[in-house]
């Protein structure tokens, strides 16, 4: 499901409240059966967070370590977290010679797509994308799409984007709701 | 083993951060090395004179030595939350699985070992200087520099705690810095204070810990010389721990609400 609109009209709100980053002025959100009021860290187990733009990473440490202290922290072994770094860069396109580098010499793209596998190596249930086109060009935005669409179905998660690229998603999302 | 994991991730992304920003890490050691030689001169004018009855050396060695371990892990401690704020890793460390409480728990592992390992290069060199350390009571030494740590790390977490909501950990910082070296007996003995300073001095941790440390390792400290000094900073640890935790899950719930988690 894509969330597009101007600024302003509420779509990183939305992301922020369901990631429990946000607490609700009023009423509640309830996010696979958890209570983002009640049980914030319940909801973040079944979700993964992409918040806008790719600086959201330590800038000193690079690509690799930046992805396996964000999964460990996040609770997986060793093992899942070697296996599923090998996956998720795999299919983000990110290769050795950039995973080595530190965060901080990332291009926009670079930064957007690590910022993609760090949610793929979550075992969440939900994903919660903001702007994950954001600073790309057309070509890279068409890409990243794609890449959404089809981790989405490999690992039958539930997306929600916050995007303004109205026309680029509505080709691969299930729906788009339009705030205004 | 999710926490030794978490605890390791979390120390190797601090170690690691911390080195590649070399010409920091080296002034650091820099400053230690030139705060030794400073005072290893500064003793020599104390002549006779011996402050709280100490030979002078090991007084102001173990002043400095001890200071500048908690000024390093509460820099590091409080820092820490600041840089996370302004490389924007906030929002993506609160969004994980994890309770604020358990994030800064794991927090604190780093400016622990940071704080030891001055310690320890403060008293090689302390040794190196002269200062006899065959008299100390070790189980004694490591107790009080430990509870001084932890007191180091309560103070950490107010100040993260100030910056997630005011976005600025320095007056937090500075006050404690401050008071530190103007009461706690750093360089100089409380007893030249006047009472109501003394007063004051005595609800500083640093106060308690240099007390403790200079009769466990110069006087080699018996336990009842130091039972006041080591019950009032365990005092202070067991109270403050979940005080400064409370504060920090306070501070993250005040932000969540405001909407100001990622804001600098």
């Amino acid at each position: 499901m894509a969330l597009t609109g101007a600024n302003g009209t509420g779509k990183t709100t939305a992301l922020d409240v369901l990631a429990t980053l946000l607490l609700p002025t009023g009423g509640d959100a309830i996010v696979c059966g958890a209570s983002v009021r009640q049980s914030p860290v319940a909801v973040r187990r079944h979700v993964a967070y992409c918040p806008a733009g790719g600086t959201s990473f330590w800038p000193r440490l690079t690509g690799r370590e930046n992805l396996t202290c964000f999964a460990e922290l996040a609770g997986l072994g060793d093992d899942e977290v070697r296996r599923r770094f090998d996956q998720a860069v795999a299919r983000v396109g990110l290769d050795d010679s950039v995973l080595a580098r530190e965060v901080r010499t990332y291009s926009d793209g670079q930064a957007q797509r690590l910022n993609l596998a760090r949610a793929l190596m979550r075992d969440a249930s939900v994903w919660l994308l903001d702007e994950p086109t954001r600073s790309l060009d057309a070509a890279a935005q068409t890409a990243t799409w794609v890449l959404i669409r089809d981790a989405a179905r490999h690992r039958d998660v539930s997306v929600l984007v916050a995007t303004h690229d109205a026309a680029g998603v509505a080709e691969y999302a299930d729906s788009v709701v339009r705030l205004s | 083993m999710t926490w030794l994991r978490q605890c390791r991730a979390v120390v190797r992304r601090d170690f690691l951060t911390d080195i590649r920003y070399p010409i920091s890490f080296a002034f650091g050691f820099f400053d230690a090395v030139i705060a030794l030689i400073s005072y290893s001169f500064l003793a020599g004018v104390f002549g006779s004179s011996r402050p709280d009855g100490f030979e002078p050396l090991p007084f102001l060695l173990i002043g400095i030595a001890l200071t500048d371990s908690v000024t390093t892990t509460l820099v590091t401690m409080a820092l820490g939350v600041r840089n996370s704020q302004q490389a924007g890793t906030m929002k993506a460390l609160l969004a994980l699985p994890l309770a604020p409480a358990r994030l800064m728990i794991l927090s604190m592992a780093y400016p622990l070992m940071r704080g030891t390992f001055d310690f320890v290069v403060f008293s090689i060199a302390a040794f190196a200087l002269g200062v006899g350390l065959t008299h100390a009571n070790l189980p004694a030494v490591v107790l009080v520099f430990l509870l001084a740590l932890v007191s180091a790390l309560v103070i950490g977490l107010g100040s993260a705690s100030f910056a997630l909501v005011f976005k600025r950990g320095d007056p937090v910082l500075w006050a404690i810095g401050t008071a530190t070296w103007l009461l706690s007996g750093v360089i100089y003995p409380t007893s030249v204070l006047s009472p109501w300073l003394r007063g004051l001095s005595r609800l500083l941790p640093t106060t308690h810990a240099l007390a403790a440390l200079r009769v466990a390792v110069i006087d080699g400290g018996a336990w009842a010389a130091i039972g006041p000094d080591v019950w009032a900073l365990l005092a202070f640890d067991v109270i403050g721990i979940p005080l400064g935790l409370w504060l920090f899950t306070t501070a993250v719930t005040q932000a969540r609400r405001s909407g100001t988690l990622g804001h600098l």
